[in-house]
């Protein structure tokens, strides 16, 4: 924080203001740099924009990162715990990466698969290996993944119950469920922040009956709505095709929560004095709105979406949850937390509840962005 | 002299007052009951049993209910306790439906199986014949049974039943088909004849011998689907016995000014409504009966003080008092209860996939699990034969179509993967084979592919099979995706989809499903075709029901199926006749697969406490929970 | 001004509710089928008659407005009994742990809130956002369940539902309550859990934004002591938002949560109305969802003067009045 106290000594000298290096940085410094300033001393804020741009590459690349295809399935190994990875053999001998052949038998009595680690030989994990083909970036025609162990299948986050490696459906799942509403979502906010707007700055009857729209809208059950469209929607198209349809129609009642903030906010502002000497300074309504008063906020606006995002893909799971969201064939985080939703995902197969851990990453990364964001973009704060 | 004479008069007068008065139990007592009903009945609210009883009850012994093989250590019963279940819709608990059923003639043979029945036995009637020509039937009914209320029952309810309900037009819009000749939907509706007070004839026009079948098991009904109603109860709701005004009152609580119909409707309890409100003063023949202190979230039941089976010790049967359970929403928690120990009874709810976590905690929560035969193919495929696509229908009609499918489908795969093993492979499977699979359908003509490698149908473009399936249990989505790989590999495309059931349900009436996957060939439904022929022919059947006026002329081997289905009802269930339709009709089954069934022979787990005595070791599911009222608390 | 808007709400959501194919007898049906059990043609025609789903659209509205207008609610055909009293028999309850919740959540919330505001970027601050953040970003259905099996397999607890088995089947007497009470500290951390993240945050936001305003720096430059500073008028303002929302909550403390609450297997309003509305169950859903839609509009208006009441700066009238 700036230290005022000095400059007042200073001035008491009647020499003319010294101003320090860093000091003078800061004066010359633009607004974006400011900001960007403010957000690297939020550490929590900087390691969720990482994990982030990491969650989002993942999802980008997952063809490539994951050993195997998305329908692979490995019979002799359903139900398996995540591969051991060892470095060091029997002969406390050090090594790169390797694992064993897992061997399971079925215990009769107790209904429960005894692994047993077969030592006769070691699959080293290679990297760049061949495997099964796909088109890189939706182009590209390659088959060469990250890493493998040739014909020992590794698996780092375990099977499911039809033998496929949950590694590879995780990061499937990320690249649906990390961009299915975000056009929804965009599009939520500015019918939010334009209605509330509207709503906030005129006030009187538009207000009103906007907010009675608002009232309406949100007391419809949203339930049948999305059971009637995924009926009317054309029955050959895609599990994920649907759902992002009915995302973008839903989002056309689901601003409300938006604008009744903004409609909040601008209800104070318009008495602000700025604003009274913005309108007798002649502009307009809408440059009053827009130039004016939404930068006061802007901090609010922020928080809002970054949370909106994570909300989206809590909202996914939750329609899973209630049967209505996306159901397999296809791969998001909300049809794997639907096999993590059972007793026995969580008493025996454990290794099926990480998708939630990916959705947990997530929502708290976009959560401390945005309190980052929140704070660095605040015109009041230094 | 004539002193001794009026002397020994006087005495002759006084001990038979004396012996008059002394209580039965004097004599060896020949019935036995609860402790809590003979409470009642020492405060006189309750008959005495006897009075209470039928003059010949059904007596339950080793072997009655359940198979010697499945249950080789029945023993006489405690009384006492309270059975305690969940149930996750509400009012509904299934495995306290079929528990509480009593149809009129029991089914024998594996306990409970409509394949495997070798016949009829009493159950609420005494003795039946049937004519030569298996056209007529002549019931006896048990002598001194009464309704749970303890009015008689007799033939009057009989005709009441179809008098008043069946001949109505208000209260049977649609005479039902189950009741008509022949069991044809134009077949002629029967007609009663009532011989005395408890003996009672129905008549058909055709030979129907399967009509014991009917009233056995098929669809899971009992005597409330049939014929039996109580008349001294539900005639103050019929407009022949009641006025309308007096009526109003409850007329207008259902909001309702004249329907009286409507309000019979309500009152008038099946055997599928047994948990509803207004079950609570119903008569019933049932073991137990609902109870008032049944709340929304919680079903109660308490046993019925006139029913009428006994064991083979004289003891009225149930053994246990009461049975109660508590709404669960969601299965998963219900399936913790029973890991806590909080269910004496579960058949429905369970699932193989748990059966590790049963197995772990079996001791600690106070149960055990019965890995018994389930009742049912658990998944199968089906194919719409008259979906409005004719590049469809003929694909789908020639029979080497389906054999291929039956033998590319990888049934090892499914079994163990989705069944954990607990399974078998169906009847009608053919081996795994699919050389001689791509060979059928390149026979066929579909031999062309597309650039993914997908065959081509008749018109050149690819050959799609789409499937919805309704969300009904965990397993349809494993084993869709896994049939949509099995099938690649023999260059059909398939497309899955999973549909909410209700969804679902509106395009199997409507006929528009082109294919789905569905649990087949349930023992408690007698049809060639799936339990619902609408999903796979729903124009044919129409063509079938209409004597031909709608829908579309079947194919030969339908109308063979039809033709071998009418020869199964005709006869009477474990006769020579019916044997010989049975074995001709899996013969066709195997031949002309209407159905693609995946697994058979699965297991279903059954959970029951570890308290209790006479609970099978083995046999069929539904035969476990058929006869819990022979399970008592032992410790 | 409400009553048109309640009347356009009732047909909407009667509509709407009945929208997706079938109808509460397909559910039925199916649900019977499910266990095997056939409901015969001619059953079918009787129970289409019997639930009135042979009539118009329009008719089966009228007679279900009618009602409502005579405070009969209707009855539920999934349940067999009258909606007023599945309601009567679950509001209690729900409301009791709505308001518990509530409570539980703001004494939680709002001096954390506090704490992390006044010492930004500290490891304090850094770990109460991480904690209160865990609660936002786990779906709550997945994690009462992971809870409740930790928990007994652990610990031995049970908390399958808000009564120990004895008590459950038993009706309601001084002991129920008794044992009711220890269990509901689970429901209640469970579903206070995202509730307590948004507040903290919420809170935070606020005052920081109140202690940046000049009138802060005016008192501190003043002389008063910090606690002053903060406390008087600062934080006051800050909740001053927080409050204006338990207009908004009115519905919310009817229904209850919903989704958490059917793995939780508590009885309250939520689930009903959910489960009543995948299946179509007309009245049922359709009378509650006109109860919580009145509530919010009168939530809303609570609202509205409570904003108006707390910050007299804000005036609902025109720009320029």
């Amino acid at each position: 924080m700036l230290n005022l106290k000095n400059n007042f000594n200073d001035y008491e000298d009647e020499k003319t203001l010294r101003v320090s290096e860093e000091e003078e940085k800061f004066y010359l410094a633009s607004q974006w740099q400011l900001i960007w300033w403010k957000f690297k001393k939020h550490k929590l804020a900087v390691i969720g924009g990482i994990i982030l741009l990491i969650l989002y590459f993942l999802a980008i690349f997952c063809d490539f990162l994951s050993p195997y295809g998305l329908t692979t399935r490995f019979e002799d190994h359903r139900n398996s715990p995540p591969t051991r990875i060892h470095f060091v053999d029997e002969n406390r001998q050090l090594h790169r990466p390797f694992i064993y052949k897992a061997n399971k038998k079925l215990d009769i009595s107790t209904f429960q698969y005894i692994i047993e680690e077969d030592r006769s030989q070691k699959y080293f994990i290679s990297f760049f290996v061949r495997g099964e083909p796909y088109k890189l970036l939706g182009i590209i025609q390659t088959d060469i993944h990250l890493f493998g162990t040739g014909e020992n299948p590794i698996f780092l986050f375990g099977t499911d119950a039809l033998g496929r490696d949950l590694f590879t459906r995780c990061l499937y799942g990320s690249r649906i469920s990390l961009s299915i509403g975000l056009i929804g979502v965009f599009l939520s906010f500015f019918l939010g922040l334009i209605i509330g707007g509207i709503s906030g700055y005129y006030g009187g009857n538009i207000d009103n009956f906007i907010q009675r729209v608002i009232d309406f809208l949100i007391s419809i059950p949203s339930i049948p709505l999305w059971m009637a469209l995924s009926a009317a929607l054309p029955r050959d198209w895609p599990v994920v095709k649907t759902y992002f349809a009915i995302t973008l129609i839903l989002s056309l009642v689901g601003w409300c929560g938006l604008a009744r903030v903004v409609r909040g906010k601008l209800l104070v502002l318009r008495e602000e004095e700025f604003t009274l000497a913005a309108r007798l300074a002649g502009a307009s309504e809408l440059r009053i709105i827009i130039r004016h008063l939404l930068p006061s906020f802007t901090s609010h606006l922020i928080v809002s979406i970054t949370l909106s995002i994570p909300n989206m893909i809590l909202g996914e799971t939750a329609l899973s949850f209630l049967g209505l969201g996306m159901r397999p064939p296809a791969v998001s985080w909300g049809v794997l937390l639907q096999d993590a939703q059972k007793l026995e995902s969580i008493a025996v197969y454990p290794w099926r509840l990480i998708p939630a851990l990916f959705v947990v990453l997530t929502v708290l990364a976009f959560n401390f962005l945005g309190d980052g964001l929140r704070d660095a973009a605040d015109p009041y704060s230094r | 002299m004539r002193k001794g004479l009026i002397v020994s008069l006087i005495l002759v007068l006084v001990a038979s007052l004396i012996l008059g008065s002394v209580p039965v139990s004097f004599s060896q007592k020949k019935y036995k009951e609860a402790p809590l009903l003979a409470e009642l009945v020492k405060q006189g609210k309750l008959p005495p049993v006897e009075q209470r009883l039928p003059e010949d009850p059904l007596i339950v012994g080793p072997g009655t209910l359940i198979q010697k093989k499945d249950l080789p250590d029945w023993k006489v019963g405690k009384y006492g306790g309270t059975l305690r279940s969940a149930h996750h819709s509400p009012g509904w608990n299934p495995d306290f439906y079929i528990g509480n059923i009593e149809p009129l003639v029991a089914p024998v043979g594996e306990g409970v199986a409509a394949s495997g029945v070798k016949g009829t036995a009493p159950n609420i009637v005494d003795r039946y014949e049937v004519s030569r020509d298996n056209k007529i039937f002549t019931f006896h009914l048990r002598e001194g049974l009464k309704w749970s209320d303890g009015y008689p029952v007799t033939t009057e309810d009989v005709q009441f039943a179809y008098e008043d309900i069946l001949l109505n037009d208000k209260l049977t819009p649609v005479f039902p088909v189950k009741l008509r000749s022949g069991y044809k939907s134009n077949g002629t509706p029967m007609r009663l004849k009532i011989l005395d007070k408890y003996t009672f004839q129905v008549e058909f026009s055709e030979p129907y011998g399967g009509f014991l079948l009917q009233l056995a098991i098929n669809n899971w009904g009992d005597y409330s689907d049939f014929l039996l109603k109580p008349k001294h109860y539900l005639k103050q709701f019929h407009i022949k016995y009641t006025s309308l005004e007096k009526m109003k009152p409850m007329l207008k609580e259902m909001n309702l000014t004249e329907e009286w119909w409507q309000l019979f409707w309500r009152k008038d309890i099946t055997a599928g409504e047994r948990n509803s409100l207004d079950a609570i003063d119903f008569p019933m023949l049932t073991p137990w009966i609902s109870s008032s202190s049944s709340t929304p979230d919680k079903i109660m039941m308490e046993r019925n003080p006139y029913y009428f089976k006994v064991d083979t010790a004289g003891n009225q049967l149930p053994y246990i008092d009461k049975l109660v359970s508590m709404q669960v929403q969601d299965i998963e928690v219900m399936n913790m209860k029973v890991i806590t120990g909080e269910v004496d009874f579960l058949r429905e709810n369970t699932a193989l996939a748990k059966m590790p976590l049963y197995k772990a905690n079996e001791e600690k929560g106070g149960f055990k699990v019965l890995l018994a035969d389930h009742h049912l193919d658990p998944v199968g495929l089906e194919l719409n034969f008259t979906y409005d696509d004719p590049i469809w229908r003929k694909v789908v009609g020639d029979v080497r179509f389906r054999k291929a499918i039956n033998m590319a489908i990888n049934r090892k795969e499914i079994i163990d993967s989705v069944y954990y093993g607990f399974a078998g492979s169906p009847e009608t499977a053919a081996p795994y084979n699919i050389d001689m699979a791509n060979r059928l359908l390149d026979e066929m003509g579909l031999s062309k592919r597309d650039k993914d490698g997908f065959r081509l149908g008749p018109d050149g473009k690819t050959f799609v099979i789409f499937i919805e399936y309704g969300t009904f249990v965990p397993e349809f989505p494993l084993v869709s995706e896994l049939i949509v790989e099995h099938l690649k590999k023999v260059g059909l495309k398939v497309i899955s989809k999973a549909i909410e059931i209700g969804l679902w349900g509106q395009r199997v009436s409507s006929g528009t499903l082109q294919a789905t996957i569905m649990w087949l060939r349930d023992l408690g439904n007698e049809s060639p075709w799936t339990w619902n022929p609408y999903e796979i022919i729903p124009l044919y059947w129409q063509w079938y029901e209409t004597g031909g006026k709608e829908g579309i002329e079947p194919p030969k081997w339908v109308k063979e199926g039809f033709r071998i289905n009418e020869a199964i009802w005709a006869s009477i269930p474990g006769s020579e006749a019916y044997n010989k339709a049975k074995r001709e009709k899996l013969a066709w089954e195997k031949q002309y697969l209407p159905v693609i069934s995946f697994v058979g022979k699965a297991k279903q787990p059954v959970i029951f406490s570890s308290r209790f005595g006479n609970v099978p070791r083995s046999g069929r599911d539904i035969a476990v929970n058929y006869s819990i009222e022979q399970f008592f608390f032992a410790k | 001004m409400f009553i048109p808007l309640l009347l356009i709400l009732s047909i909407v959501s009667f509509v709407i509710i009945q929208l997706p194919p079938g109808d509460m007898l397909t559910t039925h049906i199916m649900t019977l089928r499910m266990s095997g059990a056939q409901v015969s043609q001619d059953e079918i025609v009787r129970l289409t008659q019997l639930y009135g789903l042979d009539k118009p659209l329009y008719v089966q509205y009228l007679k279900w407005v009618g009602n409502l207008l005579r405070g009969n609610l209707g009855y539920s055909f999934l349940w067999g009994r009258t909606v007023n009293e599945i309601l009567s028999e679950r509001l209690p309850l729900t409301v009791f742990i709505s308001i518990l919740t509530t409570i539980f959540v703001w004494m939680i919330a709002i001096p954390i809130g506090i704490y992390s505001a006044l010492h930004q970027y500290s490891t304090f601050d850094y770990i109460f956002t991480f904690i209160g953040f865990i609660g936002l970003s786990v779906p709550g259905f997945l994690l009462a369940l992971v809870a409740m099996w930790l928990l007994y397999k652990n610990f031995n607890i049970n908390m399958t539902g808000l009564f120990s088995p004895e008590f459950a089947i038993a009706p309601w007497s001084a002991g129920k309550v008794i044992d009711m009470l220890k269990h509901v500290w689970f429901p209640l951390i469970i579903i206070g859990m995202s509730g307590t993240a948004g507040l903290i945050r919420t809170m935070r936001a606020n005052l920081l934004d109140e202690l940046r305003k000049q009138y802060v720096i005016s008192a501190r430059a003043k002389g008063l002591p910090e606690r002053i500073v903060i406390f008087k008028y600062p934080v006051r303002m800050a909740i001053n938002p927080l409050i204006s929302t338990i207009g908004w909550m009115l519905a919310g403390i009817v229904s209850g949560e919903a989704l958490v609450s059917i793995v939780l297997n508590i009885q309250t309003v939520g689930p009903v109305l959910l489960q009543a509305t995948l299946n179509q169950d007309m009245y049922l859903a359709g009378s509650i969802t006109m109860i919580l839609s009145s509530l919010t509009i009168i939530g809303t208006l609570i609202s509205d003067i409570l904003l108006a009441w707390l910050d007299p700066r804000i005036r609902f009238g025109k720009v320029g009045e």
